[in-house]
Order: structure tokens, then C-alpha cells, then sequence
């Protein structure tokens, strides 16, 4: 197993981006799986429908109304695709029964959200989301999370977003500076939390159900980044003097010695200082350098991290030390994104075969006509599979079909020749037969000549 | 080298047609089936078994052919003899028995040993072909000059083994369509004429499946240029084809009277004049026969299922029209005599009475067509969701009586078979969404739900109404009705189930509807079915207005093993801070060593702390379990909320804020200082003071 990193950067429009390029490479070993040319875009801007086969990259060009769309294997972009306006975050919704990608949703600078369905690219809703651009959208059940720049937090639900409906799930207005990042769980509905980090220096949870404040922490930075270990024991995040705060989700209160979740109800919790450095990651700590991304990897052992000079790192969690210094990027890192793959799985050439580009995203809302006349670009497929032999299942059809050749009953039809024929006999029937045949002859003979003697 | 290997040496002499009789066949299979039989044979025998089976495929003997048919799939399951020369010789013997037909005179009445052997050798060539696909040097070398032979001797046999050689022949269209290109257009017309025969109908659904599926594929992917416009042409053209088909009903009901319905239908594409159907033209003449209607509504579920095939069947990218297949779903299942009636002039009751019951039929196939489009499409179709479940909807017979519109019963139960079925069809959209909150396209769905799940007499009983037929038990009837009374079958219980557990999952019901609901879980529960994931659902998802707790009762319910169940009440992670009344522990309790590292006024403090801190936690929304709460698994807590932030123990000092955790002493386990220092659970800096 490997898993492989796709990152990219804000990128470097002094040299007109061609310096700015997405990275894909192993955070386990030293191999560079690929790189793609000028693909930049403002933070969360990028995102993946996977990393094999016939998978995208789709990027929101950083200052741009224009979204780059990427084939696996291929470095230069294969659509240049004109959107409404600069688009800043962008965010994948799976399709309900699968993990193939079903909607783009975009988070603009004018503080809208755009919603485009992948299979048809038609726009399915623009809703006025925030004050200010948006700069994190998160998809989850069916619920989309957006934190903007007007330090809100918006809850859309996608099936309200498809129907008229203006009005947002829910909006959480607790923090007082702009959202910088968000991270929802995953499990049941009611389970669902949405953290969120800003500005304010402050980390919030809410209850998506309940539509709650749960908990706070307040940092001593300016926060611009979380993820959370995969099992939810901690949370990683970056602040803006270039450290990662480690921050643990359960404690053992020393009275009660019994293991609580820490926060809920509610509760405020300030972050302590770590002089110590035991909670702390240093190693992106410099002169005017913030953390900008950050990601956890699949055995939440090693942090990866990438701040806004276009460095990025892994770490190990434990030791807090430096495990692998990736290639370093033009300009501050704006995507991380990790997948889990079998290895040397990644398949990347391009065939004859294979759907290069996503269908045009549409730039006017869509209307009842026009969904009148839904058209969605699919591939079918169907994997061939060798036909596997199942030897019990092959001797039951052996016996089933046997029965058609086999006489079950006690009536043997079959002939068979009661005694050995006497050759002798044939022989002397057969000069007896000639014999006669030679008198017939003999016969017709004569009797033809006195007819002919007659006439 | 294992010495348990079977000598393959021993079943050569078996191996001719006098003797294998005295050997058993499935024996002998298994015999050579075993990978060290053949590993650990000589070559001499190797081949002498090659040969033998190709002997057996190349007799004149019926039964000879079947078994050296089954006796060539064993022995090429080894990679050492597929990859032989001997395999190209297999392919070409049983080219050759197909070839012959296994010299059936007359295909009307065929011997069976001799179709089976015919079966057996299709089932040998998919088995060796399958094989060999993607083994680049096999496939080139053998497999590729014997393809078209393949072909040509399967297409001999298309009318005679349809089962077998259609699946073949669709498989080899599938993986090597240039091969198959100078066949495809007899192969077409094969499968056409065989869709046209009245005899289709009496095929199984899954012969009928692979014959559409096979015409869905040939119709474009044989082509060289752009098989995706192609397959849009083909699709479109099949949409005309049902939609002139669908165009018969407008003689025998006013389609138009539906507006939305006769919208959907002039949105399909329109016919060409000139527009020639793939398929024979239909004859049906009403005044002969009423049932030559249902003559309509075969080829129109042909149509419908050739389209759905057309999704089935592997494509390049192409443009799938979504509207019009939606568009047909919704409209087969709105034709409905009470919305688009009956004509007037067909006065005929029975005629009317059939073109009433062939309007379900076509609501029947609809509700097939919507039913498959979410595995195809997933979220693509909820732009249409509620367009969807509206239609649907409308097939819930109902009364209107000043103006109230109310559920009728009789209907319901006349026509459970289509709402059984149109259940299936909510399932599989809801599954698609979280939280769906339009409960109106639901509601009479949830009373009909109830209304079917309730045991009922049979109405000739319940009303008392005149027995049709001489009736011998009537004393029965009169005596033990309760003997009558009948229920939904298992199936149908099992997908009222799944609606529900779909509505507890995805939807947002109203407390009414989700008590409704979960009283028939409880019941159907109560009365011992198996409902076990209808109450996880119960559990996981309690209405926000609900006031009472389901647990109680699904903890009773589901069996004390349960798992789940376990889990639910013994939770392994921590719970959320709740009140808690903290006792001032008595100094003997405290060990030593704690007493000396902790100063008594610091831990006065931190006590005070947690009573004003922690907020008040209502006793039912927590049950308390004091016991599992005070003595944690410690290995299982160690285990999974080890800390994943240090390596080392940091020495306790008096200038840090949070006091290290200790676990709890049980009166019977000796302290184990030990233990904690091999502890690698971090120390938490987390002040807990409240701002």
C-alpha cells in the first residue's frame, strides 16, 4: 500500500505561472508519480475525482474566472473552461450510491456558491451564500458546509440548494474574523460536526443536527488551517506564525480519572502554551510563514503540511520530526490532498479510449426547459472478469447432464445378437442363390430366343 | 514435491471410449481437476491425456463428445495445457461439433443428449476463451485465427442453443468486435427475428435479457467511426419506435386529457414520416380479440427493456437522453383509465375492462424503468426527485368525496401488486437523498404501507357476498374464518420493511407519521420477524420532536447478544462531560504516592472546578452506567485512545496545570506503578477552565 499526494500552490503570476505547478507524489518514498503545468489556484481551490485511470484534477485558476480541468497523466491542462466569475474554493460531491463525482460546487469571490452537475454540466443552483468570498466549502451527506470571509459558517442542504429554496440549512455567525478552514466528520447524520477555524483565534464545533455551538478552543494564533486524526483523537492546526497545534479531543480529568471527550455543552477551552514543544510542530516556523493546508495520513501517523512560502513537509505525528521534504512549490501552498492506493497501482497513461475532459460548465442557470432536455455524458462499463472454475458447481452441472446419457430404468434396449451366425451356412446359401440365379438366367435366355425365333 | 499427488498414469487407460465407463466421470473430473495431478506427471502421460480428450471431442459418439467436453475444461483449468498446442486443437474439434449439430436431423424435435452436448461445448469454448483473453502471445496465436469459425459455427446454432451461444456471442461482440464485423449484420438480423417471433415471449427473462442486451450492443459497436453518436442514433431511434408504439393507447384512451402526460409525450421525439421500425409492425384487431391489447403492452416492455439494456451494455462516453427516459417512466406510470379515461366509443365493457388492466401492465413496466435508472444515473436524477415520486404517487387509489380526498382501501388491496411495486421504486430514489423533508410526496404512501401490512379476510367473506361457485366447505368459511385470513407473502413484507427503514434513514417525517411507523416495527417485531435493522434505524434516528425513547423496547426486542445493542449501552468511548456527584475521597482510598505528589489544596480546587463546570445532563438522555464508567477496560482504553502525540512520559511537576492520570484502583488489584510508568498515554494540556 502507498499513498500518493497531490498538492499545489497558489502559484507565481510575476512569472505568469510557469513556475506554478500540482505535484503528485508518494509521502512514503521518494517517487514523483506526476506534475501538471500551471495549475494554481487560490486555497481549497483544487480538487480530484480520484487518481486513477480516467480521473480529473479541476482547478480554479488563482485571480481568474477560468477553471483548468486536468486528465491523470497528462501535465498540461486538457479544458480551459470559462466560469461566471473568479472562483476561489471548489469542492466534489460524490454521487449518492458510489464515490464517482456528481456535483462541482464552487465558492466565489462575490460570496456565491455555484453548483454544477459533472454528467451534464449544467448549473444546477447559485445561491448568495456569504458577504465576502468564500473560502472553504465541505461536502457531507448530502449537507454542504461553507465558511467565507464574513467570518460565517452557511449549512446548505443539496436537495434544498436543487429546489427554489433560498434559505440555508443553517448559519453559524460565532466567529468574528474570516473562516479559513473546516472540517466536517463523517458517520451518521446525527452525528455530523463541522469545525471551523478563523482568524479569530478560535476553533469552534457545531452539532449540524442540533445546530449548536458544542465547543471552543481558543488558540494563540490566528488559525489557517485544520484536519483531525482519522479516528477524531485530536486535531492538527495550523496558525499563522508557522506552528501546528496538536489539540486532543479526549482527557482524563485528573479528579475523576475516567476518559471524557473534551468541550461539549458549549464549553470554552483556551489552548495552553506548549513551551515545551510537546503538542507543537515547529518545523515550518519562520519569518512572515503561515501554515496554509494541512492533511492527516491514513494510519494518522504522519502530518503532512504545506505553508504559504510553497513548502510542505510530513511529519511524524509522534516524534513531531521532519520525515520527508517534498518539492517545493511557487507560491503558498493551496491544495493537499492524499489517496490511499495499492502500490504501483496508478495506471496514468491516457488511452484511445479514455474521456479526456469534463462537459462545458454552464454559465446560466438552469431552468425547467432545459432540464426538460436532461442530458448527461456517461460512460457504461462493465469489468471482465475471467470465469473462475468451481469444481463443485462444474461435477452437480457433470451429474445433472449426465442423467440425459445414462438408462436409469431396468429395460435394456439395446440389440444385441443372440448367437454367432454360421458362416458355412452363407456360404452354401450363397452358391445355392448363384446356382439358381445361373438356372434363371439361363431360362430367361431360352425363353428369349424362342420368342424372337416365334416371331 | 508432495507425495499425496494422484498418478495421472493411472487414469490413462480409462481414458478411451470402451473403458470410461468403468470409471466414474465426476472422479475422474476431480482427479484431474487437482493441480498436482498434472504438475507431477510425466510428459509422456501429458500427452497422452491431451490427446485422449481431444480423441473423445472428435468421435462420432454423442456421449463421447459430451464428456470429452467437460474432460477439456479440467484439464485446460492448467495453465501448462492451456497454453499448449493442444488447446488450438481443442477450439478446432469443438468448432467442429457445433459445426455439426451434433447431427440433429430435425431441430423441431432435437434429441436432448445431443443439445446438451451442444450446451456443453458452447459452455467449453466460453470457458477456454475466457482463459486466454488478455494473454497477448495465447490470444494472437491460438484464439485469433479460430474466431471467426467460432462465430460462424455459434450464429449455425442461434435458434437451436439461444442460451448458451447468445451469451458467447455477446461476450466475443463485447472483446472482439473487429473480428466479429463481417458477422454483425446476421447476428442483427438473428436477434431481430427472434424478437419478432411470437416464441420470445415464452423465453425466460434471463434469455430475453441476453438477447436484448446483445441487439442493444450490436447496434453500434461495430461501427468505426464515433460508436458514441451512433449509440445516441440507435437510442433515439428505439424512443421513436416506443414512443409510435405508446401512440396505439391514444386510440383506446384520451391520453391528452392528462395535461402533464401529454406534455411529457409530445416532448419525445417527434416521428419521422419516413421512419422505418426495427421491428415487425403489430396487428391487432380489437374487434377480434380484447386481449390482442396486450399485444401493445409486450412490445412495449420489449422497447423498454431494449433501452434499459442499452445502459447495461459497455459504451464509449456517450449522450444519454435522461429527460426521455424519465420522461417514459413517468408517463407509463400515469396512464391510468381514471385520469386519461377510456374512450367513449369503445363501449365494449370487456374491452374496456382489458384496456383498464393493461393500463397497469404499463404502469407495471414504468414503474421497471424508473426503478433501474438510479443505479445508472445516482444523483443525476434528483433534479426529477420529486416529478418522480409525485407520479408514483398518483398510483394510490383514492376516494374524493366532497371535495376530501381519501384513501381507497379496496383499491389498495385490489391492486397490491402495483403498489407493492411502486414501493420498490421509492426505496431506490430515497436512498439516494439525506434528509428528505417533502414529506407530501410520502404521506399516502405511509397510510398504504399500513393499510397492506394489516391481515384481512377475503372479500367474498367479509362482506358476505353470494358465492360465485358451489362451495363444499362452507362450514368452514362460516366456523374458522380466522382460517382465511390472509397476510402479505414474506417478499412483500420484507420490502415494507425496507420502506420504512429508508423513511426512518433518509427522511425528515413528522412525529405522527415516524410513530405510525414505528408502532408497525414494533409489532411486526413483537410477533417475532426479523426486523433487526428496522430497529437499529428506530434507534439511530429519533425524531427531534419525540419525547420518549424507543431503546427500552428495542432492547427487549432484539435478542441479549446483540451487538450492537452492546455497544449502545456500553459505550467503549468516552462520554460527553456530564453532572456527576463527586465524593471526597477518603484519604485510606488515595494511595500513598498520590498523596505526596498532589498537594491536598491543589486537589480541593481542581474539585470545586469540575462542580461548577460541568453542565447538567438530564438523567434519560444519558443512561447512567456507573459501573462501566468507573471501570474502563484499561487495555481496550490504552489501546485505542493512546496518544498519538509523544513517545516519552513527562516527570509530574508541580508547575503543570493537569495532574497526571491514573487508572482507577479496584480494591482487589494492587497498585502497579509499574504499569502506568510503561504507559505512553500522554499528559493533555488542556486547561479546563471555563471562560
Amino acid at each position: 500500500m502507498d499513498e500518493v499526494l497531490f498538492y499545489n500552490s497558489v502559484g507565481d503570476p510575476a512569472k505568469k505561472h510557469s513556475t506554478s505547478f500540482g505535484f503528485v507524489s508518494s509521502t512514503r518514498s521518494t517517487q514523483q508519480v506526476g506534475q501538471y503545468r500551471q495549475c494554481y489556484s487560490a486555497n481549497n481551490g483544487t480538487v480530484l475525482t480520484g487518481i486513477n485511470g480516467e480521473n480529473k484534477i479541476i482547478s480554479a485558476c488563482h485571480s481568474k474566472a477560468l477553471v483548468h480541468v486536468y486528465i491523470l497523466g497528462k501535465e498540461s491542462p486538457e479544458q480551459t473552461i470559462p466560469v461566471p466569475e473568479e472562483l476561489i474554493c471548489l469542492e466534489l460531491c460524490p454521487h449518492p450510491n458510489s464515490t464517482d463525482a456528481w456535483l462541482l460546487v464552487a465558492g466565489a469571490v462575490s460570496g456565491r456558491i455555484y453548483v454544477w452537475e459533472l454528467d451534464s454540466g449544467l448549473l444546477l443552483a447559485v445561491k448568495e451564500s456569504h458577504y465576502q468570498s468564500v473560502s472553504v466549502i465541505k461536502y457531507v451527506k448530502g449537507y454542504l458546509v461553507s465558511g467565507g470571509a464574513d467570518s460565517r459558517v452557511v449549512v446548505w442542504k443539496v436537495l434544498d440548494m436543487m429546489s427554489d429554496s433560498h434559505k440555508p440549512y443553517a448559519i453559524y455567525t460565532d466567529h468574528t474574523l474570516p473562516v479559513t478552514d473546516l472540517l466536517v466528520t463523517t458517520g451518521l447524520v446525527n452525528d455530523l460536526k463541522v469545525w471551523s477555524v478563523s482568524r479569530d483565534q478560535t476553533i469552534r464545533c457545531h452539532d449540524l443536527t442540533s445546530q449548536t455551538l458544542v465547543t471552543t478552543f481558543i488558540a494563540q494564533q490566528p488559525v489557517s488551517s485544520i484536519t483531525a486524526d482519522p479516528a477524531y483523537r485530536s486535531l492538527y492546526v495550523g496558525y499563522e506564525d508557522g506552528t501546528i497545534r496538536m489539540v486532543n479531543l479526549f482527557d482524563a480529568p485528573s479528579k475523576t480519572q475516567i476518559w471524557e471527550h473534551v468541550g461539549g455543552y458549549g464549553k470554552v477551552i483556551t489552548l495552553k502554551d506548549d513551551p515545551e514543544l510537546r503538542e507543537t510542530f515547529v518545523s515550518h516556523q519562520a519569518e512572515g510563514n503561515s501554515i496554509t493546508k494541512l492533511e492527516i495520513s491514513f494510519d494518522g501517523s504522519q502530518l503532512i503540511s504545506g505553508d504559504s512560502k510553497g513548502k510542505v513537509l510530513v511529519s511524524d505525528v509522534a516524534t513531531k520530526q521532519i520525515v520527508r521534504t517534498l518539492k517545493p512549490l511557487a507560491g503558498a501552498v493551496s491544495t493537499l490532498k492524499l489517496f490511499r492506493i495499492k502500490s504501483d497501482s496508478l495506471k496514468y497513461a491516457p488511452t484511445k479510449s479514455s474521456v479526456r475532459g469534463i462537459p462545458v460548465l454552464k454559465r446560466s442557470l438552469v431552468d425547467e426547459p432545459e432540464l426538460q432536455r436532461h442530458v448527461v455524458f456517461k460512460k457504461f462499463e462493465k469489468a471482465d472478469k475471467a470465469p473462475e472454475f468451481n469444481l463443485e458447481r462444474f461435477l452437480d452441472i457433470t451429474k445433472s447432464e449426465a442423467k440425459w446419457f445414462t438408462n436409469f430404468t431396468n429395460v435394456d434396449s439395446t440389440v444385441k445378437k443372440e448367437k454367432e451366425v454360421d458362416t458355412a451356412e452363407i456360404d452354401r446359401l450363397r452358391e445355392a442363390n448363384a446356382a439358381l440365379r445361373q438356372k434363371y438366367d439361363e431360362l430367361y435366355e431360352t425363353h428369349s430366343k424362342l420368342l424372337m425365333n416365334n416371331k | 514435491m508432495s507425495v499425496e499427488w494422484f498418478p495421472l498414469s493411472s487414469v490413462i487407460p480409462y481414458l478411451e471410449k470402451s473403458k470410461i465407463k468403468e470409471i466414474e466421470l465426476t472422479q475422474l473430473i476431480t482427479v484431474l481437476a487437482r493441480g498436482s495431478t498434472i504438475e507431477n506427471a510425466s510428459k509422456v502421460d501429458l500427452n497422452h491425456l491431451c490427446a485422449r480428450v481431444n480423441t473423445f471431442l472428435s468421435s462420432n459418439d454423442t456421449e463421447s463428445r459430451w464428456i470429452g467436453t467437460k474432460l477439456v475444461v479440467v484439464v485446460c483449468t492448467h495453465l501448462e495445457i492451456l497454453s499448449s498446442e493442444y488447446t488450438a486443437n481443442y477450439l478446432g474439434s469443438l468448432i467442429r461439433i457445433l459445426g455439426s449439430k451434433c447431427y440433429i436431423k430435425d431441430e423441431a424435435s432435437a434429441p436432448v443428449p445431443a443439445i446438451k452436448t451442444l450446451e456443453s461445448c458452447c459452455d467449453a469454448l466460453e470457458f477456454i476463451i475466457g482463459n486466454i483473453r488478455g494473454k497477448q502471445t495465447l490470444t494472437r496465436q491460438t484464439l485469433t485465427p479460430k474466431l471467426p469459425a467460432i462465430i460462424g459455427s455459434l450464429l449455425e446454432n442461434v435458434t437451436l442453443i439461444p442460451d448458451k451461444t447468445i451469451s458467447l456471442l455477446y461476450n466475443l461482440l463485447a472483446n472482439n468486435s473487429t473480428t466479429f464485423r463481417p458477422f454483425g449484420s446476421k447476428f442483427e438480423t438473428a436477434l431481430v427475428s427472434i424478437i419478432n417471433n411470437q416464441n420470445f415471449q415464452k423465453f425466460d427473462s434471463a434469455l430475453q435479457h441476453k438477447i436484448l442486451k446483445s441487439l442493444a450492443l450490436i447496434s453500434f459497436n461495430l461501427t468505426k467511426n464515433s460508436p458514441s453518436e451512433l449509440w445516441r442514433t440507435r437510442f433515439d431511434h428505439f424512443v421513436k419506435e416506443l414512443k409510435s408504439t405508446i401512440q396505439i393507447y391514444t386510440e383506446f384512451m384520451s391520453l391528452e386529457e392528462d395535461e402533464d402526460l401529454w406534455l411529457q409525450f409530445n416532448a419525445l421525439p417527434s416521428i419521422p414520416a419516413d421512419f422505418q421500425p426495427t421491428f415487425s409492425p403489430l396487428q391487432v384487431d380489437l374487434n377480434e380479440s380484447s386481449v390482442e391489447v396486450l399485444k401493445v403492452v409486450s412490445r412495449i416492455e420489449v422497447l423498454v427493456n431494449l433501452l434499459v439494456e442499452f445502459l447495461a451494455v459497455p459504451t464509449p462516453q456517450v449522450k444519454v437522453p435522461l429527460n426521455y427516459l424519465v420522461m417514459i417512466g413517468q408517463l407509463l406510470v400515469a396512464i391510468n383509465p381514471t385520469f386519461t379515461p377510456i374512450r367513449r366509443d369503445i363501449r365494449d365493457p370487456t374491452l374496456r375492462q382489458t384496456i383498464a388492466y393493461s393500463a397497469t401492465l404499463l404502469n407495471h413496466i414504468g414503474l421497471r424503468l424508473l426503478d433501474v435508472l438510479p443505479k445508472f444515473f445516482g444523483g443525476d436524477l434528483l433534479p426529477h426527485l420529486t416529478s418522480i415520486l409525485s407520479a408514483v404517487d398518483t398510483l394510490v387509489p383514492v376516494h374524493r368525496t366532497d371535495g376530501k380526498i381519501s384513501l381507497n382501501e379496496a383499491g389498495i388491496v385490489d391492486k397490491s401488486e402495483l403498489i407493492f411495486a411502486s414501493f420498490q421504486t421509492r426505496i431506490n430514489y430515497l436512498e439516494l437523498v439525506e434528509g428528505f423533508s417533502n414529506t407530501s410526496v410520502l404521506n399516502r404512501s405511509i397510510e398504504t404501507a399500513i393499510i397492506l401490512l394489516k391481515p384481512r379476510l377475503p372479500d367474498s367473506l367479509a362482506n358476505g357476498t353470494e358465492q360465485k361457485l358451489k362451495n363444499v366447505s362452507i362450514s368452514d368459511l362460516l366456523a374458522d374464518q380466522q382460517l382465511f385470513v390472509t397476510e402479505p407473502a414474506d417478499y412483500q413484507k420484507q420490502l415494507l420493511r425496507q420502506f420504512f427503514k429508508v423513511l426512518l434513514t433518509k427522511c425528515q417525517l413528522s412525529l405522527p407519521k415516524q410513530t405510525d411507523i414505528l408502532r408497525m416495527v414494533i409489532l411486526d417485531a413483537v410477533n417475532g420477524a426479523e426486523v433487526k435493522e428496522l430497529l437499529y434505524a428506530a434507534l439511530l434516528f429519533p425524531n427531534k420532536e419525540a419525547h420518549a425513547s424507543v431503546l427500552p423496547m428495542v432492547k427487549q426486542l432484539l435478542s441479549n447478544d446483540d451487538e450492537l445493542m452492546s455497544v449502545f449501552l456500553n459505550p467503549r468511548l468516552p462520554l460527553l462531560p456530564q453532572k456527576r456527584a463527586i465524593e471526597i475521597q477518603e484519604p485510606e482510598e488515595e494511595p500513598e504516592v498520590e498523596d505526596l505528589k498532589r498537594p491536598l489544596v491543589e486537589e480541593e480546587r481542581s474539585v470545586k472546578k469540575v462542580k461548577i463546570e460541568d453542565p447538567v445532563v438530564e438523567a434519560e438522555e444519558e443512561p447512567e452506567q456507573p459501573e462501566e464508567q468507573e471501570q474502563p477496560d484499561s487495555d481496550h482504553e490504552e489501546m485505542i485512545f493512546k496518544s498519538v502525540g509523544t513517545i516519552s512520559i513527562p516527570e509530574p511537576t508541580l508547575n503543570q496545570q493537569v495532574e497526571e492520570v491514573k487508572p482507577e484502583q479496584s480494591p482487589e488489584q494492587p497498585d502497579e506503578p509499574e504499569s502506568e510508568l510503561e504507559s505512553d498515554f500522554e499528559i493533555p494540556e488542556i486547561d479546563v477552565d471555563e471562560d
